[in-house]
């Protein structure tokens, strides 16, 4: 008899996902149908085309992600169905939560809303061997910028977050003034390699104080740059405005760390793939003496098997949901009084 | 035969158990379009009432619209992984069928389904009685409601007396009342799920289809995608 394994599901966004996890965390499959070809050309993420392609999809990951398990859609042989009611886009959350009640109540096994956010504060469990508590999180994608310290699994204390744009809608506007395409981090990244991070001067906002965040300046500066001096390498601007996101998400990160006395750094959200955050926060995390957990580039971006992580932890702290849980465009993650 | 069939085309959700022709329950689950809170909670509770498992259905019957989006998702969704987890059929209605079927009429009217699709527009579809069914005259289309008049003298003109139903009657009133002798029946406004189960039920052997091949019949591009070609159509000479 193997372990308990958890379903999960995920379709908060752009990606449809679903992953069949056991109970010690080790992860069975993982699928990941990504969409970015079906909106690369309307420059961003549209809701609606969104809710279509996760109606057709879902099934069909769910059924390759439980075959890689070894089960079948009739016979799963999971003890449980996990999935994310919030926060995301609506028309996108619905269509996973309504596909994971349905599966559970046909199978006759529980089911269990997930934190989005949560999930990814769980990913760097899947493959870390331990990741010590207390830590520091810093979770970076296209909608969010947070610093939280994660006292113990399911306690969180938010320490800084963006007052304007998150660091990946930063990326992608300057990808989207520049003509890089969609989505603009992976873009930006590679072309970064090119360039002389020092070419340009870019402001860092609230570099010297506090743990918030302000990314909206940055892509202004960006912008006016390159208005007054077309004749720019485009590698240098990019390298240069990467530098100053980098800078600041790491001096950040490490005054949090040095606050909340945190045993380590942990990296999760999409903008954590990104080549030169990674390095920066090793050297940074090295030199306090503390290590950095650097999820692999699949367990960044948006994935179920973090879903599943989390899922095992409210399952077990909470119980199943009810049929009539609510998908929440806005659901904030519960946090403890910093 | 056991069948569960499920509504979410308009802004109410709804759910029926019918068992061998007989309607155990049919319920309006809600009016505020949140179907994902209240569809699975009351199948749930329905089948418990009978003593049945989704495993022990014939067949999942589904409406896939047209209708208002969001809704068609969650009912497509839940009722492809209801049908995909248990190995019970799966059956796709369309809104317009179902309503057409409500309309009480002499065996010589024609029935008009006209659904609001918001934004000013109507989804609509003629249909011929056929005895107990509906015969569709032509493929469902979103239009102008100002144009349903026309459509009617086109696709319905043989017929002396039109029965209309669905909420794009009540909506549009003044633009349904230009129908040559159309005649709204009040009743019908939303598709009932147990007229869909026993429309299935009546047509005898269950006919299941992939349930991967089962999707919202939407009638309308994103906007995105609408405005994208609008803005290339005028960018490419
Ligand atoms: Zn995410």
């Amino acid at each position: 008899m193997s372990a308990p394994r958890i379903l999960a599901i995920e379709t908060s966004c752009d990606e449809t996902a679903a992953a069949v996890v056991d109970e010690s965390l080790h992860v069975i499959s993982s699928v990941v149908s990504s969409q970015i070809d079906l909106h690369a050309h309307f420059g961003g993420v549209v809701p609606e085309i969104a809710g279509r392609a996760h109606v057709e999809l879902l099934e069909p990951v769910v059924a390759q992600a439980i075959s890689e398990a070894g089960g079948s859609m009739t016979d799963p042989r999971i003890e449980a169905v996990a999935v994310t009611n919030g926060p995301g886009l609506i028309g996108s959350l619905l269509v996973g939560l309504s596909g994971a009640k349905a599966m559970a109540m046909a199978w006759g096994v529980p089911f269990v809303g997930v934190n989005h956010l949560e999930g990814h504060l769980f990913a760097a469990q899947l493959e870390a061997d331990g990741v010590p508590f207390p830590h520091v999180t810093l979770l970076v994608s296209g909608g969010h910028t947070m610093l939280i310290a994660v006292d113990a699994p399911g306690h969180y204390r938010l320490l800084g977050s963006t007052i304007d744009d998150a660091a990946g809608e930063a990326y992608d506007k300057v990808a989207r003034y520049l003509g890089l395409g969609y989505p603009g981090g992976p873009a930006i990244d590679r072309l970064a390699r090119q360039g002389d991070p020092e070419a340009l001067r870019f402001p860092r906002a609230m570099k010297d104080d506090g743990l918030d965040f302000s990314f909206s300046g940055l892509k202004t500066a960006v912008v006016r740059a390159v208005d007054k001096n077309p004749d720019l390498d485009i590698a240098d601007v990019v390298a240069s405005f990467q530098a100053a996101v980098v800078d600041v998400l790491v001096t950040k990160s490490m005054r949090a760390v040095a606050m909340s006395g945190a045993k380590a750094l942990v990296l999760g959200g999409g903008v954590a793939a990104n080549s030169s955050l990674r390095a920066a926060a090793t050297v940074a995390a090295e030199e306090s003496g503390i290590p950095c957990a650097l999820p692999s580039m699949a367990m960044c971006t948006d994935n179920a098997a973090m879903i599943a992580a989390a899922g095992w932890y409210r399952l077990r702290a909470e119980g199943g949901a009810e049929l009539s849980l609510a998908a929440d465009p806005s659901l904030a993650l519960r946090m403890e009084v910093a | 035969m056991k069948i569960l069939s499920l509504e979410t085309a308009t802004a109410a959700g709804a759910v029926a158990l019918v068992v061998d022709g007989e309607v155990l329950g049919e319920r309006v689950t809600t009016t505020s379009r949140e179907h994902t809170e209240t569809l699975l909670s009351a199948a749930d509770q329905m089948l418990n009432e009978a003593g049945l498992a989704v495993h022990d259905l014939d067949a999942i019957v589904v409406d896939i619209g047209p209708g208002l989006f969001t809704g068609l998702r969650v009912g497509v969704a839940t009722a492809r992984s209801l049908a995909s987890a248990s190995g019970v059929a799966l059956v796709p209605v369309t809104s317009l069928h179902v309503l057409a079927l409500a309309a009480e009429t002499e065996g010589s009217a024609g029935v008009l389904a006209v659904v609001d699709a918001r934004r000013g527009e109507v989804f609509a579809q003629a249909f011929a009685v056929d005895g107990v069914d509906r015969r569709p005259l032509c493929d469902p289309v979103v239009a102008d409601p100002g144009s349903l008049a026309l459509f009617c003298i086109e696709h319905l003109g043989a017929f002396s007396e039109v029965s209309i139903v669905g909420d794009g009657a009540r909506r549009y009133g003044s633009d349904v009342a230009q129908i040559p002798g159309g005649r709204v029946i009040e009743a019908a406004t939303i598709p009932s799920p147990a007229v869909a189960a026993q429309l299935v039920e009546r047509g005898g052997e269950i006919v299941a289809t992939d349930p991967t091949s089962v999707v919202p019949l939407y009638l309308r591009d994103p906007d995105a995608v609408a405005n994208f070609s609008v803005a290339r159509s005028r960018t490419t000479p």
